[in-house]
């Protein structure tokens, strides 16, 4: 039964064949797809239209433009490091991703299964606690090493940035890399270990049947490591992002901000365009075959080494930062305080969390829909790159440019606007793990439940939601997280009197209330877990 | 039959509990637009007050607090924080300038209020408790007040550095006498690290005050991400020194750090520290400038001067306040000599040359 197809998601949706016409009035599919890119670019691109208009002004206004997007010699010099650094980081954890997510896919039930949640774990501990941790932890070991008359680990510089967003992108590339090998169809790797040994398979079947996903993963870590100057700054290394924000802030001025990032904007989305390309077409398999269970794979002694070797850097990049919070936080009394202390910015965070984590599900969805056969290579690469790719102060000054004014929508000043720019700036992954993950479902089962179901919408939610909720659900916790932690962009457009958490946590980091913070990450860790574990159980038995 | 239409219902209940859950948390979140369009609105308003804030939320909040307390208008705060590296709010209140959201701004410096100003963005306001403020801290135009205040010091660690061998003047940084290795300062492109540059720009001249920079970027002096981390580094050994504000310097001191603070070039020949006031101003065009001004009011009397002074968030006082200081170090502190504006003429020189020198 099982066979690879080249097809693109939603394909089934183009077969406006006899039994789709017997179904009622059909919308024509060109308008409803120009209808979701006209919702799509309008919720998320007005803002940065609005920033390209005042930049257009800027530039005819005889204000000097060209320094600021030509890079001077010093200038180049901080695109080359960021390049270099991000390309390290991308590397770095895509191989570890890949060997992980090999080592993750086997782990199908009992305790093995339990690991899994290292990815969720490790996604929900923001970047700036495990620098924090991190270094606490190396302070410790230089104790050590100073007590024994041996010399010291300097923890800062290139390494050490290149070591802490390693694994803050981990679970990215670990989860996306997961996704792509359970879209690869079981019979194939089947067939394969017939003639060859399971190493073998891996490199030559389950590997490149999942290098379109994998690349993906490592287009949006680079993206993503090559616009966060935050960590490299706290480690002492300087990056082109700093220097953008160091524009910004000498001159208040956003629109030489803005030119000063195009460089960077066209860099990113040039390597994030290059590995999308795979996503124009994937191979679909029947979602059916993956249930099924094998025999359990043989690895080599050196690859199930590493393979336990990533799997501890999992579990060390979990613990490390955990254990030292509940250190920090010095007792549960302690840690009750803080937390009802904060119950307004708690309700808030979840407030703007859940709501931009929906919206950017129900973008996602529809996104993908119209992407349908034409694939993710085409226009839609530039619609999810770019918003990605924008500095976040950037994404809240342009959102306060459009929505701060009298008119039947005013929705400035309330938790709209936040909830805007998370969906801004995150609705982009959302709609790559839906992709990815409708890549899983089969197409004969989407067509079989279109020839039983009564009409389009009973279709839609009984057979093609179901099977997709797996992958929404996925989407929702990577928006989720991501959503928790922003700042940027949610500094400048919080509704007063409304802090969220992160906005509390950064705030108290330069008071120095070491425990108050560790409180409230600990708080965000477990509220995250319990909202996963929510999450999961509903989906029953279903991976 | 009934068992299979049990576990069907079950297995649809299941799959509909994120979506429930999904509603419940949007529906909430619903509420909240109702409830700021109900016809109360406007009268709430009156009763309201938006202040932006770069205080540190654990002091400024009580205040928020107690003026609520004492007036019974509800205060809508929005606080800054430190990683956003000074486009925070400033550039949020440039950005609203055409329908201004904040009513009031308590700045704990003093650099971008005068920007603020600059961009047409105050209202003139002269606070019936500010009268007995002195001169040189209030605006010509009435548009911004200052008072109480922080100091550029030096924090040192007190095991690792013998107070002998203590640096007096902020040239003992660049001199071979102390390892430029074990010194920290912040990035001097953000926050006051960058308005104390400016002042060095304003009272040495910019060719000397670049100079000394070079001297500092030659010898290799730890360039770090913010203030706070020059404390913590000092604190924890990583460091021997750093120049730092006060505020955080006594955070170190309170968490039984063993550190100490000095005040540099306070001799007789000394060019003095550069001394940061906290400015309010009155936001022009903000919703209800009624409420704004009451906390303005508030915020500039004697007694709140009193309270920060004692809570810790500022160090100096612009005037006689019935609360005693944390140490006496402050007293007579000889300050920079060069005015509020002169400091800000030179901000953007300053972080230009900054820029091109520190971020490579």
């Amino acid at each position: 039964m099982g066979f690879t197809e080249e097809r693109g998601i939603g394909g089934e949706f183009l077969n406006n064949n006899a039994s789709d016409k017997r179904k009622g009035f059909i919308v024509p599919r060109g308008l409803i797809n120009i209808t979701i890119l006209l919702v799509y670019i309008l919720v998320i691109f007005s803002p940065i239209i609005s920033m390209l208009i005042d930049t257009i002004s800027y530039i005819f206004s005889g204000k000097e433009w060209i320094g600021l997007l030509v890079p001077s010699q010093r200038k180049w010099g901080l695109l080359f490091q960021s390049v270099v650094l991000s390309g390290l980081i991308t590397v770095f954890s895509v191989l570890i991703g890949i060997i992980a997510a090999s080592k993750f896919w086997e782990y199908k039930k009992g305790a093995g299964k339990l690991l899994k949640w290292l990815i969720l774990l490790l996604l929900v501990i923001p970047p700036y606690i495990h620098t924090h941790a991190w270094g606490l932890f190396i302070d410790r070991i230089n104790n050590v090493l100073s007590s024994l008359n041996f010399g010291t680990i300097v923890f800062q510089g290139f390494w050490a940035s290149c070591f802490v967003e390693t694994i803050a992108f981990l679970p990215i590339t670990t989860g996306l890399t997961l996704l792509g090998m359970a879209a690869v169809d079981k019979e194939l790797v089947d067939a394969g270990r017939i003639t060859s040994d399971d190493f073998g398979v891996f490199r030559k079947i389950i590997i490149p049947l999942s290098m379109r996903v994998i690349a993906a993963g490592a287009g949006l870590v680079f993206l993503l490591s090559l616009i966060d100057y935050t960590i490299p700054s706290l480690l002492q290394f300087d990056l082109y992002a700093l220097e953008i924000f160091a524009e910004f802030s000498a001159t208040n001025e956003p629109v030489r901000a803005f030119l000063l990032s195009l460089p960077m904007i066209i860099l990113s989305l040039t390597v994030f365009g290059f590995t999308m390309k795979g996503l124009k077409t994937i191979n679909l398999s029947n979602l059916w075959n993956q249930a099924s269970e094998g025999r359990s794979f043989k690895w080599p002694f050196w690859f199930s080494l590493l393979q336990k070797t990533t799997i501890g850097i999992f579990i060390v990049s979990v613990f490390v930062p955990i254990v030292s919070l509940v250190f920090e936080a010095e007792s549960l009394r302690k840690f009750i305080d803080v937390v009802s202390a904060s119950s307004q910015e708690f309700y808030v965070s979840i407030l703007i969390a859940v709501s931009t984590a929906f919206i950017s599900i129900v973008l996602a969805v529809l996104a993908v829909w119209a992407i349908g056969k034409k694939g993710i290579g085409n226009v839609w690469w530039v619609l999810i790159g770019v918003p990605l790719a924008i500095p976040a102060p950037l994404v809240g000054i342009g959102l306060i440019s459009v929505w701060n004014r009298p008119g039947i929508i005013d929705i400035y000043g309330t938790e709209v606007m936040p909830i805007l720019a998370g969906v801004i700036r995150f609705s982009a992954i959302a709609i790559l793990v839906v992709y990815v993950y409708s890549s899983r479902i089969s197409s004969l089962l989407m067509d079989a439940g279109k020839v039983f179901a009564k009409n389009r919408i009973k279709y839609f939610f009984r057979i093609r939601m179901p099977m997709m909720l797996p992958g929404l659900i996925a989407g929702f916790f990577f928006v989720f997280t991501l959503a928790l932690g922003e700042l940027g962009a949610t500094l400048i457009v919080a509704p007063p009197g409304k802090t969220t958490l992160t906005m509390k946590i950064y705030n108290y980091l330069h008071y120095g209330g070491t425990e108050t913070i560790a409180g409230l990450c600990l708080a965000v860790i477990i509220m995250t877990m319990v909202s996963g574990i929510i999450g999961l159980l509903s989906l029953g038995k279903k991976e | 039959m009934l068992k299979n239409i049990k576990r069907r219902i079950k297995m649809k209940f299941r799959s509909l509990i994120p979506v429930v859950i999904i509603f419940a948390v949007i529906g909430l979140a619903a509420c909240q637009p109702k409830q700021v369009a109900n016809k109360q609105q406007d009268e709430n308003k009156k009763q309201e007050v938006v202040v932006y804030t770069s205080v540190d939320q654990v002091f400024s909040e009580p205040v928020f607090k107690d003026f609520e307390k004492q007036t019974g208008i509800k205060v809508l705060p929005v606080y800054d924080v430190e990683a956003t590296k000074t486009v925070g709010l400033v550039n949020r209140l440039i950005a609203e300038k055409n329908r201004p959201q904040a009513d009031v701004f308590w700045n704990g410096e003093f650099i971008n209020t005068i920007l603020l100003k600059d961009k047409g963005i105050l209202a003139s306001y002269k606070s019936p408790n500010a009268s007995d403020i002195p001169a040189n801290f209030i605006d010509a135009d009435n548009k911004w007040t200052g008072f109480g205040g922080r100091a550029r010091v030096l924090i040192v660690n007190k095991n690792l550095v013998k107070p002998a061998n203590y640096p007096k003047s902020i040239y003992d940084l660049v001199s071979n006498k102390y390892k430029a290795e074990r010194i920290g300062i912040a990035k001097p492109v953000f926050g006051t690290t960058a308005t104390h540059v400016s002042a060095l720009y304003a009272v040495l001249g910019p060719e000397k005050a670049k100079e000394f920079f070079a001297k500092v970027r030659d010898r290799k002096i730890q360039i770090v991400d913010g203030n706070s981390v020059v404390k913590d580094m000092v604190a924890a050994g990583k460091l021997d020194m750093g120049l730092t504000d006060t505020d955080d310097a006594y955070s170190a001191i309170k968490d039984g750090a063993p550190v100490d603070i000095i005040v540099l070039d306070q001799d007789e020949k000394g060019m003095g520290t550069l001394v940061i006031p906290n400015t309010v101003a009155l936001i022009a065009n903000g919703p209800t400038p009624e409420t704004g001004k009451k906390l303005v009011d508030y915020l500039l009397s004697k007694e709140n001067e009193a309270r920060v002074l004692t809570d810790g968030w500022i160090d100096l006082t612009v005037r006689k306040v019935d609360a005693k200081p944390k140490t006496d170090k402050y007293n007579n502190i000889k300050s920079i000599k060069a005015s509020f504006m002169d400091i800000y003429k030179q901000l953007e020189p300053a972080k230009k040359d900054m820029q091109e020198m520190f971020i490579k």
